[in-house]
């Protein structure tokens, strides 16, 4: 488990993460949302116990990654945003490099590479120089460098900047792959559709200051506390608006380009009631769907555009 | 673990840097290294022959001199730099090795470069000093041979500290290669002549009848150990080039006029120097990654 609590760090007057709290399980995959220069980097640094936070602290497994670096370092996996590769070597020998300097057992290390070299789709690549591989395979030699050690928790900094379609599709089946084994994973990134839909717990950054995070579900929930239902009428919009107008769940309802939008208070029961009953009423329907809010939505509504 | 475990034997750092890197330099087609093998080979061969027949112990120290001294920083200016320029450096402070084994490896791996390149000047020297000293015992000639490698290879080890040292430092390659440059030239030149005029202007405006360039080189109580901690003359005697023409020049003298341990005492400041600096610089690494030693 991961519990960040009351993170800081300052840099002279400059203010880049104003104490942060936080707390993952394990399977959890943390969308770690800001605009540029809002303080992710800065929060994924301290987490990797490459830069000693002003105050606070956080704990994986209990183990106090200030107090104790050494001891944490084992449990922790991270990818920086912009990173290099020591070159003149093969894949594979880069991957036993690191094998060797996060301290796998000799007769551990050849399965070890094996696996993340399959994990990684990079199999095939085990004897291409590093310099050779494209971005997006330089990337995921990256990712299986990562995974090396086994580490409980994934620190991915931008990991899809800079790659193409591709190789972001690729790269998300990756994350969701090492989700599923139990790790906590934490993407940070400014690109929103590229979270959307992997991530099952968010928190939004802004100016250093952590806006507000937790389940997905629960955030848009908790933004978007009334439904916004989508209805393609074939006998005139402006009949079906009327009706729904006077039904006590609808709390606002209007015409757009011969679409009426309404806003319903209920859950999914109710939901399927009131299609039940626009039936019923006569009203012959073509489409009916529910307008969720996005991860663009939420960041949109919840910052103000502003860095620290 | 013994240290040689720890930063050679089980230290992928000294490996990447001494292999692996060394490697990138042969990933070339066949016939390009076949070429330059070739020749540099017969250029070697070649210099072997002209050792055994003239002799010019001379040239091949001042050879090696250039050589080494060159190469020092140049093989190692990047050994700190390239991890932050390239962002190589987050990654290798998150693995389990000590502060120790990074610097130990990246240090010890150019040392060993260097050594290999020594002992090919080595075969050469001995060859030639034979040739040219016939008349001074072997046993003597090879004190001598130790004491030129002591000084040559010293103050390279000592070279290649400082760089290592600038190159954690100011974090960018071909800076830390001038400086590196820039402050050798500084202390083989520059300030054995500026300590020199110093002392002229001294001596002309204290009106004393002191030379400072005619101390006895070779006599008297100073040199039996005095020189070694004589700060007045210390630009000079720990100079490697005047440390160098010293053991040329003492090689045919008489033993009763030697300044005790001269060129022995000089490669092994150099190579304590080169401690202090790759001791201080680990302790630098391990507070700034929290790392142990």
């Amino acid at each position: 488990m991961l519990e960040v609590k009351g993170l800081r760090k300052e840099f002279g007057q400059l203010v880049a993460v104003k104490d942060i709290c936080f707390a993952l399980q394990p399977g959890d995959i943390f969308g770690y949302i800001g605009p540029n220069g809002a303080g992710k980097t800065t929060t994924l640094r301290m987490l990797a116990t490459l830069l000693e936070p002003t105050a606070g602290t956080a704990t994986i497994n209990g183990i106090d990654i200030v107090r104790q670096p050494e001891e944490a370092r084992p449990l922790i996996g991270f990818m920086p945003d912009f990173f290099g590769l020591y070159e003149g070597i093969t894949a594979w020998e880069y991957l036993a490099f690191f094998a060797e300097a996060y301290g796998i057992p000799a007769r551990e290390r050849k399965q070890v590479i094996e696996n993340v070299l399959e994990l990684t789709d990079l199999t095939v690549k085990r004897d291409a120089y590093v310099e050779t591989l494209s971005r997006g395979m330089q990337q995921r030699l990256c990712l299986a460098k990562t995974l090396l050690h086994d580490p409980l928790l994934l620190l991915l900094d931008e990991p899809a900047s800079g790659l193409d379609p591709r190789a972001r599709a690729e790269l998300k089946e990756l994350l969701r792959e090492i989700g599923a084994m139990g790790k906590i994973v934490i993407v940070s990134s400014h690109i929103l559709p590229e979270l959307s839909d992997f991530c099952n717990k968010i928190g939004i950054i802004e100016k250093g200051e952590l806006l507000l995070w937790g389940d997905v579900e629960d955030i848009l929930r908790q933004l978007q506390p009334a439904r916004l239902l989508t209805i393609r009428c074939l006998d005139g919009a402006e009949k079906l608006a009327e009706w729904l107008s006077k039904q006590p769940e609808i709390v606002n309802v209007q015409v757009v380009n011969s679409t009426v939008e309404a806003q319903f208070v209920g859950d999914d029961e109710a939901q399927a009631e009131l299609l039940r009953r626009i039936v019923l009423d006569g009203h012959r329907i073509a489409t009916f769907s529910e307008t969720t809010m996005n991860l663009e939505d939420v960041f949109l509504r919840v910052t103000k555009g502003e860095v620290a | 673990m013994t240290l040689w475990q720890k930063w050679i034997v089980s230290n992928p750092v000294f490996r990447y840097h001494f292999m692996g890197q060394t490697r990138m330099l042969v990933r070339r087609p066949v016939w390009q290294v076949a070429f330059i093998a070739g020749t540099f080979l017969a250029v070697y061969l070649w210099f072997l022959y002209q050792a055994s027949q003239h002799g010019f112990p001379t040239v091949t120290v001042g050879l090696e001199c250039l050589v080494l001294w060159l190469i020092a920083p140049l093989m190692t200016h990047s050994l700190f730099a390239a991890e932050f320029e390239k962002a190589t450096w987050d990654m290798l402070v998150l693995t389990r090795l000590t502060a120790g084994q990074i610097v130990m490896g990246k240090f010890l791996s150019r040392v060993a470069l260097l050594s290999f390149l020594a002992i090919l000047f080595v075969v050469p020297l001995w060859l030639g000093a034979t040739k040219e000293y016939q008349t001074v015992p072997t046993s003597q000639l090879f004190v001598w041979l130790v004491k030129t490698q002591l000084v040559s290879v010293g103050w390279a080890v000592l070279l290649i500290a400082v760089t290592l040292w600038l190159s954690y430092w100011l974090k960018r390659g071909m800076v830390a290669a001038a400086v590196a440059f820039a402050g050798q030239v500084f202390a083989l030149f520059i300030v054995p002549i500026l300590w020199g005029l110093f002392f002229a202007l001294f001596v002309a405006s204290a009106e004393r009848s002191f030379d400072p360039f005619s101390f006895d080189f070779g006599q008297g109580e100073w040199l039996s150990y005095g020189w070694m901690f004589d700060i007045r003359f210390a630009v000079w005697l720990y100079n490697p080039a005047i440390a160098l023409v010293g053991i040329f020049a003492l090689l045919t003298e008489s033993q009763a006029e030697k300044p005790i341990l001269w060129g022995t005492w000089q490669g092994l400041v150099y190579l304590l120097l080169s401690g202090l600096i790759v001791s201080a610089l680990t302790k630098a690494v391990a507070r700034a990654t929290r790392k142990p030693l």
